[in-house]
């Protein structure tokens, strides 16, 4: 989970666009941090990076509000 | 111009028979009665802090209670509001900020417009921050009736402030509340960005029938929220540009989600074709479809047009955005500015009481677009037998990626200041999600050691994510038309 976190919190703040500050990255829900080609990425990059596949279901304000959202999100999927 | 029509905001917020009615739904929901105690609030901390008639407060905030006490707000304090959009880079606030000169920013990020706030008031009642500036010499004040500035980028690039006053905006929003019967029992959701007239034109037509708004603060960035809410809130109506509605038919909706409330849909910003209104009417059995045009300068809408078959399997034949909205007139004029007859093609012409007053200070492009009172939209059409319009094309070049709309022009002025860069030409090639992506083209300067990953990092750093280039191409030459301008049409072919 931890490491699942890491390359999630990298992924968004190498990312965000200039108007998000780096101390504002993790204050920010995910959602409003990447604009939404940026978060068509972000969920390509997830299914790539952790072999899973994320449904139009899934793509709700519940799972992508915080890092640790998307994490569990994450893992759920794995498991 | 006097205010001919009785002020949609007085209406508003005089109203005393709905307190407990819901005005916001979702997460925060808002009852009007609530609504209104929290406008009272923030009228009195701008009054408080001198903020009255003449002055301009930027307004940049999300969907939301706190962007619709914001709106209604400002103006009930009698200040103009300038909305700025809340995902512009540092460089294209500064360029507003510059031009339209607010006093006050009302926002909920620190505003990156590079100058040091003087003092910052928290605004709960907003939901925001207000951040005072302190301009020398002091700038010019604002007509007391301008109530909103709206920036558009235009065919030029330039920022141009469109000034519509209360007046205008009332007759507006009271024509489209008209036509579409909106009523207490309604509700929308509303996910375009919150800079635009579509999305104030939205807030405010509800708030006026004591309507119902489901604000989506991510936006498209995670599409199925407006089905969801569909499904959970019951909600009546939809408004977006077909790029737009597009995305969401193409959601995988869990099937339990039940979407029969959904009693129209409403589409502009583009051409509406068959296809997709075959797809709208399957996928909201009860829905009928509008479509419509607008422009900024008209407070938004234009005209509408209720479409009476179900569609079909053909994307390539398109509706007509249809018959004035009250109070507004619509002709036809040929390139000597003659009025054309029923079903011959030229520039589209609009008058009414739903005007902007012009373009903050800049009467150079308020005289170019505004002669005699007629505004001259750039786009093509021609008027039917009975007087519904159908457009033929748009003379703007706008790139439309997903709901946000891109003008080439801007971002070939970003592109031609990487050093080595001697041309740039940009434009839209379709995409299977987003409706277009912008692609770019470029000429090097001869010797000059320049790479597309340099470019591309520089658009980054000055423009919005989706007004980023997704490829750059280095070219010996640029399409260019026998008078040596951008080949738009070959552009995109090549």
């Amino acid at each position: 989970m931890e490491r699942t976190l890491e390359i999630i919190v990298d992924y968004v703040r190498g990312h965000a666009p200039r108007t998000a500050q780096a101390s504002d990255v993790s204050a920010l829900p995910v959602y409003k941090t990447l604009d939404s080609i940026a978060m068509m990425d972000f969920i390509a990059f997830l299914e790539r990076s952790f072999s899973i596949r994320i449904g139009d279901a899934d793509v709700l304000p519940e799972n992508f509000e915080t890092f640790a959202d998307v994490a569990r999100l994450v893992e759920s999927k794995r498991g | 111009m006097s205010v001919s029509v009785v002020s949609i905001y007085q209406e508003i917020l005089g109203r005393t028979d709905d307190g407990e009615r819901p005005a916001i739904l979702g997460r925060d929901p808002t009852s009007y009665g609530e609504l209104r105690r929290r406008v009272d609030r923030l009228v009195r901390r701008l009054s408080d802090a001198g903020a009255g008639p003449g002055v301009r407060i930027g307004l940049a905030l999300d969907p939301g209670i706190g962007y619709l006490v914001s709106l209604l707000g400002i103006r009930a304090a009698g200040a103009t509001a300038v909305l700025f959009g809340t995902s512009w880079t540092p460089f294209e606030q500064r360029r507003c900020f510059l031009q339209a000169q607010p006093t006050w920013m009302l926002t909920g990020a620190e505003p990156a417009v590079g100058e040091t706030a003087e003092a910052v008031v928290a605004c709960e009642e907003a939901d925001g921050r207000l951040y005072s500036f302190r301009y020398s010499p002091v700038p010019v004040a604002s007509d007391p009736d301008d109530a909103i500035i709206i920036y558009t980028s235009g065919t030029t690039g330039a920022p141009k402030g469109v000034v519509l006053s209360e007046s205008a905006i009332s007759a507006n929003v009271r024509a489209v509340a008209a036509y579409l019967e909106l009523s207490k029992s309604d509700s929308t959701a509303v996910f375009t960005p919150t800079c635009y007239a579509y999305a104030v034109s939205q807030f405010l037509t509800h708030a006026l029938a004591g309507a119902g708004i489901f604000p989506v603060p991510s936006y498209l960035r995670l599409p199925m929220v407006v089905p969801q809410a569909c499904s959970i809130h019951r909600l009546t109506g939809l408004a977006a540009n077909p790029t737009s509605l597009r995305i969401v038919l193409g959601l995988d909706i869990p099937p339990e989600w039940d979407l029969r409330s959904v009693r129209y849909v409403m589409s502009g910003g583009q051409f509406l074709d068959r296809r997709l209104v075959r797809r709208l009417g399957e996928r909201f059995p009860n829905t009928r479809i509008v479509n419509m045009y607008g422009a900024s300068e008209n407070s938004p809408r234009i005209s509408y047009h209720w479409v009476e078959d179900r569609g079909s399997d053909d994307p390539a034949r398109f509706y007509p955005v249809g018959i004035p909205v009250r109070d507004t007139r619509v002709e036809i004029r040929s390139d000597d500015d003659r009025p054309l007859a029923a079903r011959e093609v030229g520039e589209v012409v609009v008058s009414g009481t739903s005007m902007m007053r012009g373009y903050w200070r800049d009467p150079e492009a308020t005289a170019a677009k505004l002669r005699n009172g007629w505004l001259h939209t750039g786009d093509l059409g021609f008027l039917d037998e009975a007087g519904s319009l159908v457009l033929t094309g748009r003379a703007s070049n706008v790139i439309n990626v997903g709901n946000e709309k891109v003008s080439p022009e801007d971002v070939e002025r970003v592109l031609l200041e990487v050093r080595g860069v001697a041309e740039a030409g940009v434009y839209g090639v379709p995409d299977p999600v987003t409706g277009e992506s912008v692609r770019a083209q470029v000429v090097v300067e001869p010797g000059a050691a320049v790479d597309p990953e340099t470019m591309l990092q520089h658009c980054r750093l000055m423009v919005s994510g989706y007004k980023v280039p997704r490829e750059v191409r280095v070219v010996d030459a640029l399409p260019r038309t026998l008078y040596g301008k951008l080949d738009r049409a070959k552009l995109k072919e090549s």
